[in-house]
């Protein structure tokens, strides 16, 4: 007990040294964390020239990190403790009861309470009194909920609590993504990486990812935010308006697929191969194109767990006549419930519906427009549909910034 | 009688809206433009309505559907003939 005591005492004093020295320890955000981060993945390079696996290591490390990012930190750690609890003993025990019976609607039960999380957190949030916060909860929740459904599905046959809580801790993603999927991450730290593999794929594909995420987040948006941004006079003028809406997306793509690549580099050097993030998403031809290469694990995961069994479901009970009036009203609850997921803030459910509209829109020009049908393979076409898609999505992203509610 | 084949050309010309499949039944389909989120879900549907073999988008990689060839490989490991 005193042992216990004296702990909790000497965590208490490091949140406070950290709050009084200003110490960052922001995910891949600050000088600290990055020197930690070489300091902890130098054994990880060791272990993996060395051809041993890196899971218990990794499971080490994420612990360690975990202590670092959320407790000494004051970001929730007893509301991350209890969501690794709860969210273990609902997958171990639906695992075990989808074992003997497939029940829709204990499936229903358990995949509700596996959401419970996030949606206590959000309507909190709204409330002004937060609750079940905790640094990653949006991004873990995916996780939980992925397995309930594949659990469900039959896809996923074995887990084990060791490797559940590794997946949900695996500290390369913790704050931010990108969202793995259980069978992917498990296949990963199952497979044995030969020493050529590592030394000519995963050490110097990790290492380039991390270089693109330093000159991404800590020098093209930096710069971004400190010569552009955060210059922009106050007072909403039309240029005012114009001028932050390029600010903001710009950063917003070079500060996210900058993290997202230290992500993924961070996770390659621990053997894991965590999906990419981001594809060139400004280059987009169309909106349904731009999905495909922006946030692309968040909109993989909406795709696969909402939008096609939504269509699907539809298109079973024949509500409509056509497909595309199944497939159109999935995607508008799939972009709402995305801004939802943002945040129940008015900008965050504008800006999902937004782009369900903008979908909906995009397959009708696509399909029925003769204007688009005769040009699609001109060149000069291609280019005006490229800077029309890139000025929509700004335009969302201001939605999006909340700047025009402010 | 029209054998499995047949009938996986069938469906994939009706959920893609496209003839040139039964020429190359090799082509990519996600590549080539011909397969999205919407016809992946149709062709799913289909398989169901067709063969009896009920799936989840998850239940099958992009690789086990990206061609004629890939589909039918696919049907068979799931012991339709």
């Amino acid at each position: 007990m005193e042992c216990i005591t004296k702990i909790l005492e000497s965590v208490h004093n490091f949140q406070k040294f950290i709050e009084v020295s200003g110490l960052d320890l922001a995910q891949y955000g600050s000088y600290l964390y990055l020197s930690i981060l070489v300091v902890v993945l130098i054994p990880a390079v060791i272990l993996g020239i060395l051809q041993v696996r890196t899971k218990y290591y990794g499971v080490l490390v994420s612990a360690g990190m975990a202590v670092l990012l959320i407790w000494f930190t004051g970001m929730g750690m007893r509301f991350f403790l209890l969501f690794l609890l709860l969210e273990t003993i609902l997958i171990m025990s639906f695992f075990h009861i989808r074992s003997k019976k497939k029940n829709k609607y204990v499936y229903y039960l358990f995949l509700l309470l596996s959401m419970a999380p996030i949606i206590i957190y959000k309507l909190s949030a709204l409330s002004g009194f937060s609750f079940f916060g905790f640094l990653g909860i949006s991004y873990l929740n995916f996780k939980a909920i992925q397995l309930i459904i594949e659990i469900y599905d039959g896809a996923v046959t074995k887990v084990s609590v060791f490797r559940l809580l590794y997946f949900f801790t695996f500290f390369p993603t913790l704050s931010s993504g990108p969202i793995d999927r259980y069978r992917r991450f498990d296949e990963d730290i199952s497979r044995k990486i030969s020493r050529k593999e590592y030394l000519s794929d995963y050490l110097p594909n990790g290492i380039r990812k991390i270089i693109m995420g330093l000159g991404y987040k800590f020098v093209i948006a930096y710069l971004i935010d400190t010569f552009w941004l955060t210059t922009i006079p106050p007072g909403h003028t039309f240029l005012h308006t114009v001028s932050y809406m390029y600010a903001y997306s710009f950063f917003l793509f070079f500060d996210f697929a900058g993290y997202s690549n230290f992500a993924i580099g961070t996770s390659y050097i621990l053997g894991v191969k965590t999906p990419d993030n981001f594809f060139l998403p400004f280059l987009s031809r169309d909106i349904k194109e731009f999905w495909t290469r922006w946030h692309i694990s968040l909109s993989k995961w909406f795709g696969d767990y909402l939008y096609s069994r939504l269509t699907m479901n539809i298109m079973r009970k024949k509500l409509f006549k056509s497909r595309y009036t199944a497939s159109y009203i999935a995607q508008i609850v799939t972009m709402f419930t995305m801004g939802m997921w943002h945040g129940f803030e008015a900008y965050y459910l504008l800006y999902g519906l937004y782009h369900g509209l903008l979908l909906v829109g995009t397959d009708l020009y696509v399909r029925k427009f003769n204007l688009h049908k005769k040009n699609k393979d001109k060149f000069t076409y291609q280019c005006l549909q490229v800077f029309a898609t890139f000025n929509i999505v700004c335009f969302g992203f201001l939605i999006f910034s909340g700047y025009l509610f402010r | 009688m029209i054998n499995m084949r047949d009938k996986v050309i069938k469906i994939l010309e009706d959920v893609c809206e496209s003839t040139e499949i039964r020429e190359n039944p090799d082509v990519d389909l996600f590549e080539a433009g011909l397969l999205d989120s919407l016809a992946t879900v149709s062709l799913l549907l289909e398989i169901e309505s067709v063969f009896g073999l009920v799936l989840e988008p998850t239940d099958v990689s992009r690789p086990q559907i990206s061609s004629v060839n890939n589909i039918v490989a696919f049907l068979k490991s799931k012991g339709i003939s």
